[in-house]
Order: structure tokens, then C-alpha cells, then sequence
């Protein structure tokens, strides 16, 4: 089988470390498709970037997660046929925001379609470990769903090996930025808080270049945690006793907009101790979301 | 009529085979995390060095026979007429059972890795014996194209790789894996991407499946070991330990001093005689 006789590729739409993806149109149907081309090495092997995406994305069908229609291996390519989407979180603020800043209605539509994804992967134990502006997708419909499950795992077997070189930079966890291997759910839950104050500002929360510089961020506008506010952090690998001491800022320093309501949300979760932050399923139930409760 | 133990339905003469030469243990990463407390290293830690031994053996065996009832016909057949793809005279084929042991502690696969590949095989059972069915009705393959399916030992190989690919953050290139089995990394990239297809790319396996697996193999394992030195692990999967089967230094089971010719040749002698009895069980 090949891809060009079932799809037409049409232009290329991003080109991620392991994989370029085109946009496509099926032959037959008219239907539009993203079609990801993964080049395959025969020194490698199959990515495991590709396993588990594959794999993942069979598991998991919902409406907040992009679909995997089929994966068509050619002679040195796998091609994943996914539903099309019509821009990424990052390029539809680019384009509809006010300087990227969004509504305060249209985040919260967002808010709570990204929550009721993650939370889907969290009840099908699977971490995203990857969520930014730029893996969540929205269609023509408004409708936001997640994507990109290359570093995304399951959590429901022991292993031994657990990295903490995961997700980008600036929607990393205090906790696997002080080296934690132990992090679960609520590592995607500290990333859904850094893309909801993002949503609001149209600018990245905590821009760090460095882990360290990251860190320093996050302690500058949240305050720098201790062995009172988070007990035992000091046995965190990247922890130091010399870290700068912080106080919190309050948020609507740099979110003005934001209301009371919303504000309680964004702290639950960015909360710094990695088991006081909120769950997909609480953050679902807060009063913030009250007009979708019926 | 072709059966499932159709004696035509034979692992090809390039069969894998392990490289018997010592010495290939390969510089993986230092494990990067341990999650849980780990209930299995508890048991291990219960038990002395020749149960553990026992415990491991056992779990091995486990292993050898799920692929026997699989491959009820070409086990044996694949390691009597197997040879070392380098075609070196100097190593010979090894028993299955030896063939697993050595794989493990090549890779250092934990026991989840293990379970996890081996639950694989088990899914793929029915799409093997309909295989054996049809293969004698059905034309060579022209291009000498094996099927990954027909070779234990590959479907061993390759369902570890795509466990340890699907579990573990930190993996084995298939060149790596290339200086585990002695076969080319070509090779092993294509049976990988035929084991994936196979398994229709669901490599994903719930936690409780996942849990029940793994406790019917371990209790399998520690079946007939004297009750005071034991302390099952039978509470689900947090309780499971991320360990792995062999430890970086050859373990006693398996040192690599051991590792000769004689033993190999005891090695078939036993299993024949250990296989022979199952069939007249």
C-alpha cells in the first residue's frame, strides 16, 4: 500500500524532532487528513516514539484527543493517517487573540476541553507528559483536543527506568524540575495551569532557558517552596539549600482580567507540592465551570 | 492435513540463535528510576541464594513454556537445527530455556518487560497455530521471506524489544539488541515492525490484565517453594517490583564461566529429557 494512492499530500504543516506532518486528502472520500510520515532507521528500530503513540492513540478515543485513523507502513516510512485539524492552540491565539490573549469565555471553553482530555488519559492510566499550546489542536468547530502521545506513557506497569526529560521546558513541573522520578497525573496538571495563564496573557507563564532559570521563574511569581510549605523537598536531587528566597505574587499582577473564580482554579493547579495540586476530575467540578454543570 | 505439530512446520535453518561468545553485556544506562517499593525485591530478599535461583529458573521455565504451547512442534525443532546466523562453526545452538535465560541477562529486562512480552505472544497464539494450519498448503515464499511468526525465538526477541520500547523511557537501539542475539540490526528492525503489525500496534495492556499476568506467573514460579520462605506477591501491580530477572553481574544461575560448550551440550541433553517427560505427562 501507499499513501500517495490513497492521499493526495498536500502542504506541510509542522516537522516535529521524529516526524514531519503534511496535510492530506483522501482520494476516494475528499475527506481531509494530517498524515505524520515517521522515517524508520534500521539501526534503531521502531521509534518508541511510534509505539506508544500508535498504541496509545488506539486506546484512547475521545472527542478531547485526536483520532488515529490508520498507520500505513511503506518501504522505509510509517504514515499515521490522523483527523485533520485546522491549527494548534499557539496559532489560533496568534491569529483570534488580542496580542495572543484570549476571552475570558473562549478560555474557559478551552480550559474545560483540555481538562476532560487529560482527565480521559488520567482514568485510562496514560500520562501525556507533553502538553503545550502546540500539541493541543483545534478544529473548525472550536473544538480543542489533544495531540502528539510520542512521549506520552502508561502508568499501570512497574518499570525501571522513568525519565524526567520530559515535557517542554516551560510547562515542566517544580517536581521533575527538581529531578523527581516518582511524578504521576499531576505533572499534566501543573502544564494544563501554564497554558490556561497563558490563554489569558497571551505570553508563556514561566519562560525559563534553563532548568535552573526555569525553577527561578516558577519561585519568583509562586514563591520559593521549603521543607515547611513542601515537606521533604530537600531530598529532591536537584534541590539546593541556597535557592533565592521568594514570596508569592499575586497573579493578577500580571492577569488583571482574571476573576475570583478563575484566579482559585489557576492556583489549584499550579500549586508548587505536586500532591496538593488538583485532579483533572476535581478541577472539572470547580465553580468556575458552573454553566457546563447541568 | 497439517496439525499444529505438522513437523514440516519448521523454524528456517537461520533460526536465532544466541552468540555464545562471553563478554557482551552491554553498558545500559544505570536504571534512571525505581517507583514503588518494590514487593518482589522483598520476596527475592526472603529467600536465599539457591531459591532465588530456583525462583528465577522456574520463571524462566514459565517462559519456555508458554512458547512451547504456542509452538508446540518447532521449539525443539528451531534449536536441534538452529545455527548461529554469523555461521560461525565454533557456536552452536542452544535450548530454548538457554536461549531466554541468556537474552534476559543480556538486556537486563525486568520482570514487567518479561511479563509484558510475554503477554504478547499469548495474544498472538491464534494468528501462529492458524499459520501452522495453512503453511503446508501454501506456496514458498519466493522471496525466502521468513515469517516472523513461524520462529519462537525471533517472536521472543522481537515481542522483548517491543515491551521494553513500550514500557522503559531508556532503550536498546535494535544495534544493541543486534550485540544481544547475534542476528543483524536489519533484521531485527523488520521482525519488530512484522510484531508490531501482527499485534495490530496494541501494545498497550490495562493495569489489572497487567496485574493478573504477572501474579499468575510468579505464583506459578513459586509453586512447591516451602511456604515459611515465602511472601507471595499477590496484591496487584503497585505491588509488583520494577527489578530486573538478572542483575547486571552474571548471577549464579548463570555465570559466564559456566557458559561452555559441555554445559551447552548438558544443556540439550536435559532439556530433551525434561520435554520428553512433559509429553508423556
Amino acid at each position: 500500500m501507499n499513501t500517495s494512492s490513497q492521499f493526495q499530500q498536500l502542504e506541510k504543516l509542522g516537522e516535529g524532532t521524529y516526524a514531519t506532518v503534511y496535510k492530506g486528502r483522501n482520494r476516494t472520500t475528499g475527506q481531509l487528513v494530517a498524515l505524520k510520515e515517521i522515517n524508520l532507521d534500521s539501526e534503531e528500530g521502531t521509534p518508541s516514539t511510534a509505539i506508544r503513540e500508535i498504541s496509545l492513540m488506539k486506546e484512547l478515543k475521545h472527542e478531547n484527543i485526536v483520532t488515529l485513523y490508520d498507520v500505513i507502513h511503506t518501504e522505509n516510512k510509517l504514515n499515521l493517517v490522523f483527523e485533520y485539524m485546522d491549527k494548534d492552540l499557539k496559532k489560533f491565539m496568534d491569529t483570534n487573540g488580542n496580542k495572543g490573549a484570549l476571552e475570558t469565555k473562549q478560555v474557559k471553553w478551552f480550559m474545560y476541553q483540555l481538562l476532560r482530555g487529560i482527565l480521559f488519559c488520567h482514568d485510562n492510566r496514560v500520562l501525556h507528559r507533553d502538553l503545550k499550546p502546540q500539541n493541543l489542536l483545534i478544529n473548525a468547530k472550536g473544538q480543542l483536543k489533544l495531540a502528539d502521545f510520542g512521549l506520552a506513557r502508561a502508568f499501570g506497569i512497574p518499570v525501571n527506568t522513568f525519565s524526567n526529560e520530559v515535557v517542554t521546558l516551560w510547562y515542566r513541573a517544580p517536581d521533575v524540575l527538581l529531578g523527581s522520578r516518582t511524578y504521576s497525573t499531576s505533572i499534566d496538571i501543573w502544564s494544563a495551569g501554564c497554558i490556561m495563564a497563558e490563554m489569558f496573557t497571551g505570553r508563556p507563564l514561566f519562560p525559563g532557558s534553563s532548568n535552573d532559570d526555569q525553577l527561578q521563574h516558577i519561585f519568583k511569581l509562586m514563591g520559593t517552596p521549603n521543607e515547611s510549605t513542601w515537606p521533604n523537598i530537600s531530598s529532591l536531587p536537584n534541590y539546593r539549600s541556597n535557592f533565592q528566597v521568594y514570596a508569592p505574587q499575586d497573579l493578577r499582577v500580571i492577569i488583571p482580567q482574571i476573576d475570583n473564580v478563575a484566579l482559585d482554579l489557576l492556583l489549584s493547579l499550579l500549586q508548587l507540592k505536586p500532591e496538593n495540586r488538583i485532579t483533572a476530575r476535581q478541577s472539572l467540578e470547580h465553580p468556575w465551570f458552573a454553566e457546563y454543570h447541568q | 492435513m497439517a496439525s499444529p505439530t505438522d513437523s514440516t512446520f519448521t523454524c528456517p535453518s537461520t533460526c536465532v540463535s544466541i552468540n555464545t561468545t562471553p563478554g557482551v553485556l552491554l553498558d545500559k544506562k544505570e536504571p534512571i528510576a525505581t517507583i514503588e517499593p518494590p514487593s518482589i525485591n522483598r520476596v527475592l530478599s526472603t529467600l536465599n541464594d539457591s531459591r532465588k535461583e530456583q525462583f528465577i529458573s522456574r520463571l524462566v521455565e514459565s517462559a519456555v513454556w508458554i512458547l512451547e504451547t504456542i509452538w508446540p512442534a518447532t521449539s525443539r525443532v528451531g534449536e536441534i537445527q538452529g545455527q548461529f546466523p554469523g555461521g560461525s562453526s565454533s557456536v552452536r545452538s542452544i535450548s530454548l530455556k538457554r536461549f531466554i535465560q541468556e537474552v534476559l541477562r543480556r538486556s537486563r529486562s525486568s520482570f514487567s518487560t518479561l511479563h509484558v512480552a510475554l503477554y504478547y505472544l499469548v495474544q498472538l497464539k491464534p494468528q501462529i497455530i492458524a499459520l501452522s494450519r495453512n503453511r503446508s498448503s501454501e506456496p514458498k515464499n519466493p522471496a525466502g521471506k521468513v515469517n516472523i511468526l513461524s520462529c519462537p525465538r525471533r517472536c521472543f526477541l522481537s515481542s522483548l524489544m517491543v515491551a521494553d520500547k513500550f514500557l522503559q523511557d531508556r532503550n536498546f537501539s535494535a544495534r544493541a539488541w543486534a550485540k544481544i542475539s547475534g542476528l543483524q540490526a536489519s533484521e531485527l528492525s523488520t521482525n519488530m515492525l512484522d510484531f508490531l503489525k501482527a499485534l495490530d500496534w496494541k501494545t498497550f495492556v490495562a493495569g489489572d490484565v497487567y496485574a493478573q499476568w504477572s501474579e499468575l506467573l510468579f505464583e506459578n514460579a513459586l509453586l512447591d517453594m516451602p511456604e515459611e520462605e515465602l511472601n507471595p506477591p499477590t496484591n496487584g501491580y503497585e505491588e509488583v517490583s520494577p527489578v530486573t530477572v538478572y542483575t547486571p553481574a552474571a548471577s549464579p544461575v548463570f555465570g559466564e564461566s559456566e557458559f561452555s560448550r559441555a554445559v551447552l551440550k548438558r544443556s540439550f541433553d536435559e532439556d530433551d529429557a525434561r520435554q520428553t517427560k512433559r509429553r508423556n505427562i
